[in-house]
């Protein structure tokens, strides 16, 4: 007894995801492995295996990857033993305010770095770090810190602590029973955090390309050079590939290691023990120092005016300088407007999608499952690329279209509105469904008063998500063809760090600022929002 | 009226319903009793459009039920754990079903505030379902699904999650609110007691099958087996000549004369009267309600009330 608007209904929650990723992700993905295998690829990928340099880029993306995740453990693990015993307020907030910089722009990291070395020196002498691997590593520790406190410190605060009480009284002393009692027990956590770090350091782009110099590459930052810098979309395209293999991979690994994290029992628990007060202050002194300087010195430094302080640098964001084609404060607005309009794509797109995820027949739900978290794993500068590669001919020809901005970063935005509105729909007791379908309901009203008021939460947060993301977006955009209404305020941040010159330095900083404080304040109401649904609806 | 003929559901090579008929009339109850895992709960959500049919017909009203979806039914099904709709307060769960319905707003009102006095709760309109207690959510999931006036209501297990004494509440005043809506339902429960007391009509349901319906009364006085009879609440079934004997469990008393000779094997005082097990001399053990206490390990003679036996022939 299907009613004709219902069938137009059902299709369209299919046809919709499904014909925008079909056309900007899987079309412009398959344009690059096109171009990968095509005659010129083919003999760049044997390029790029001969090649001396080449290699070493290969090399360095894996090794910087390596350090980067055991440096962000070896910080991390002490932190989320601490976290893990925070009450749930204090947790809350701990999590909110060391997410903030997981979430800040990775151009407004790379400048807030930029203006520590400023500040304390580090830009030459011996102790340089300006341009050095070390910039790179201090940068991903500081990223990935929040990824190591939240799991592991989340799923530590869910393990029951009675069996360590139980070694304690069969006589192991404290680090004895974390070696062997409690160690063993977070590996899960532990493994998916790391697979997670690596995944981003392997992939990160805005942070080697500013504080790497122009010496050091990865595979990212060598497929922006060939394709923007020197328009060789053949070794571009190659080194593409050889990306979206190696992160399909990781995520592959990431993927499979997050499921195995067994879910607990929390009949019975006891939770963790109490932590010397030394241990705390420690950690909090470490992170601090890790989260804190860099924040606090980029905004020291966008005050600085002259020989004093002022709001001098932030008034100069309304006038043009010569390395924009538009005021920063132009920039700043563009950023916003793309923001709105990318998370109302991810949203749309995202909540039918996840709908499909969860109600459709399984063949489909499987596919879209899949077609959707492949965004995600797919670095943005792949992204960028394949956009710049795949949609430059009619009836396609969106590169010097406003809308390829907000296309792009809705793409990136999908993969976080599903990824946070299935488990909300999965976690939807079906009984409430069958009791609206008794009382009435047809199955597409079912949808309406059931599944999206419910998932309105996890739309939320998902939609937040997107917008923080959006308004930082740096990998895909920085492949858009440059005009002035497409100046987002991350790449004019790029550019402007790109410039010696003190002016132009305070400038930058001041704009870094702006765009941290306004990610702030989505992170922090999407944290709100998350903390009050997890007390029950 | 509804009518159930032939149903059989099936779970791969189990079968949870097996060519099951019965019919219940307008505005009767029928408390359908049976062990966890019987098929009582499949045969529900069958009737509710909510589990596919493998064979047979279900009519409502002349009406054959097949192919229908749930919310074209007109049948109402309120779940064991309520099932409320966690985003809307009191007033607008009730609301609900009409809502489906296109009832206007103002006389949605008035059925909401009609029902909420119906099962109980005046003024709870406003309140988060968050904030009710156990009681107080299955008085909501009964006004919820009475709302749209169903023309049969099933309730699946409706007081198994609440504590002892406000289940005896809630059994004592759950016939008094069906018979005001004036609507048929299908009560299932485990609990022997809470059958007698809501069902006009009793069903036993073992396996997937019904094996005895009728009067609760005549069905506890006459138990057609002895599956029947223990899951009644009988204890004492034992071998007689010609097939199988229920003893009920007051049916004996302490005699000088009496014909059953027992031994005591415990006696435990429960208010009114004692608990107490015997042994008779063919081994068979009884449990029985006894006025005074007996002393563990001694002999005793019992007489038997015959009309408190009731014989089984298989």
């Amino acid at each position: 007894m299907r009613r004709p608007t219902s069938t137009l209904a059902a299709g369209a929650v299919v046809l919709v995801p499904a014909t925008f990723i079909a056309v900007f992700f899987v079309f412009p993905v398959a344009s690059i492995l096109l171009r990968g295998f095509g005659d010129d690829g083919l003999s760049s990928l044997v390029d790029l295996a001969t090649s001396p340099r080449q290699r070493g880029v290969l090399w360095f993306t894996v090794w910087q990857a390596v350090v980067s995740t055991v440096l962000t453990l070896a910080v991390g693990l002490p932190a989320a033993s601490v976290v893990a015993r925070m009450g749930g307020r204090a947790r809350r907030l701990t999590r909110a305010l060391v997410t903030v910089p997981f979430v800040l722009p990775t151009v407004v990291v790379a400048g807030a770095f930029e203006g520590v070395f400023d500040r304390f020196g580090l830009d030459a002498g011996a102790f340089r770090l300006r341009h050095t691997v070390w910039a790179i590593l201090l940068a991903h520790v500081f990223f990935n810190y929040a990824v190591v406190v939240r799991t592991v410190g989340g799923y530590w605060a869910g393990l029951d602590n009675r069996l360590e009480d139980q070694a304690r009284m069969l006589g192991a002393n404290r680090r004895r029973t974390w070696w062997e009692v409690t160690l063993p027990r977070l590996r899960p956590a532990i493994a998916s955090a790391a697979a997670i770090v690596f995944l981003f350091s392997f992939t990160s782009f805005g942070v080697v390309l500013i504080l790497g110099g122009p010496r050091r590459a990865t595979i990212e930052t060598e497929i922006y050079r060939y394709a923007v810098t020197r328009s060789d979309f053949s070794t571009a395209a190659a080194l593409a590939l050889v990306q979206l293999v190696a992160v399909l991979a990781l995520v592959a690994v990431a993927t499979r290691l997050e499921r195995l994290r067994p879910i607990h029992n929390r009949q019975g628990r006891v939770g963790p023990g109490a932590l010397g007060s030394k241990w705390v202050t420690l950690n909090a002194v470490v992170a601090l120092a890790l989260l804190g300087t860099p924040i606090a010195v980029l905004v020291e430094r966008s005050l600085v005016a002259g020989d004093g302080y002022g709001l001098a640098n932030y008034r100069a964001l309304g006038t043009r300088v010569r390395q924009l084609p538009a005021p920063a404060t132009t920039a700043i607005w563009n950023s916003l407007v793309f923001a709105v309009a990318a998370t109302a794509m991810a949203v749309l797109v995202g909540t039918l999608a996840s709908l499909v995820v969860v109600h459709g027949r399984r063949g489909l739900s499987r596919i879209f499952d899949l077609g959707l978290t492949l965004p995600l794993g797919t670095s943005a500068v792949t992204i960028g690329f394949g956009m710049l590669v795949a949609l430059d001919e009619p009836p396609l020809d969106l590169r010097t279209s406003w809308w390829i901005v907000p296309i792009a970063h809705a793409l990136i935005g999908i993969p976080f509105v599903v990824r946070t509105m299935v488990p909300v729909l999965r976690s939807i007791d079906p009984r409430l469904r069958e009791a609206a379908a008794i009382l009435g309901a047809t199955p597409s009203r079912v949808r309406r008063e059931i599944d999206i008021p419910i998932g309105a939460r996890g739309l939320v947060v998902g939609a937040g998500f997107a917008f923080a993301v959006s308004l930082g977006e740096f990998g895909a955009t920085s492949f858009i063809p440059r005009r002035p209404e497409n100046l987002t305020a991350p790449i004019a941040l790029f550019r402007l760090l790109g410039t010696p010159g003190d002016l132009l330095r305070g400038q930058a900083m001041a704009l870094a600022v702006v765009m941290m404080v306004t990610v702030a304040i989505v992170v922090v109401a999407i944290e709100t929002l998350r903390g009050s649904a997890e007390g029950g609806l | 009226m509804l009518v159930v003929e032939d149903l059989t559901v099936r779970f791969g090579t189990t079968t949870a319903v097996d060519s099951l008929s019965f019919e219940l009339a307008g505005d009767e109850t029928l408390a359908l009793l049976g062990p966890s895992g019987c098929g009582k709960s499949t045969l529900l959500r069958a009737i509710a459009g909510l589990q596919a049919v493998d064979r047979g017909r279900i009519l409502l009203d002349d009406h054959d039920l097949a192919g229908a979806a749930p919310h074209e039914r007109g049948v109402g099904l309120m779940f064991q754990d309520h099932a409320l709709f966690p985003h809307r307060n009191v007033a607008d769960n009730i609301a609900f079903g009409p809502r489906m319905q296109g009832v206007r707003p103002e006389a949605r009102t008035k059925r909401v505030a009609e029902l909420l006095d119906l099962v109980g709760l005046p003024g709870f309109g406003e309140r988060s379902v968050a904030t009710l207690s156990g009681g107080e959510a299955q008085r909501v999931a009964l006004a919820r699904a009475l709302a749209p006036r169903p023309r049969i209501l099933l309730l699946d297990e409706p007081l198994g999650s609440l504590d002892r004494s406000l289940r005896d509440r809630l059994v004592d005043e759950l016939p008094g609110v069906l018979r005001a809506a004036g609507t048929a339902a299908i009560h299932v429960t485990h609990d022997h007691e809470e059958a007698f007391a809501v069902g006009d009509r009793l069903a036993v349901m073992t396996n997937g099958a019904l094996r005895q319906t009728g009067e609760p009364k005549r069905v506890w006085e006459q138990p057609a087996t002895a599956e029947v009879a223990r899951f009644l609440g009988h204890t004492n079934i034992v071998d007689a000549v010609d097939g199988l004997m229920v003893v009920r469990s007051d049916a004996a008393a302490v005699h000088s004369d009496g014909e059953l000779a027992v031994t005591v094997i415990r006696s435990r005082f429960q208010g009114n009267d004692y608990d107490t097990l015997v042994r008779s001399r063919e081994g068979d053990e009884l449990r029985l309600t006894l006025q005074e206490r007996l002393v563990p390990g001694a002999e005793a003679r019992l007489r038997l009330d015959p009309t408190r036996v009731i014989a089984i022939r298989e």
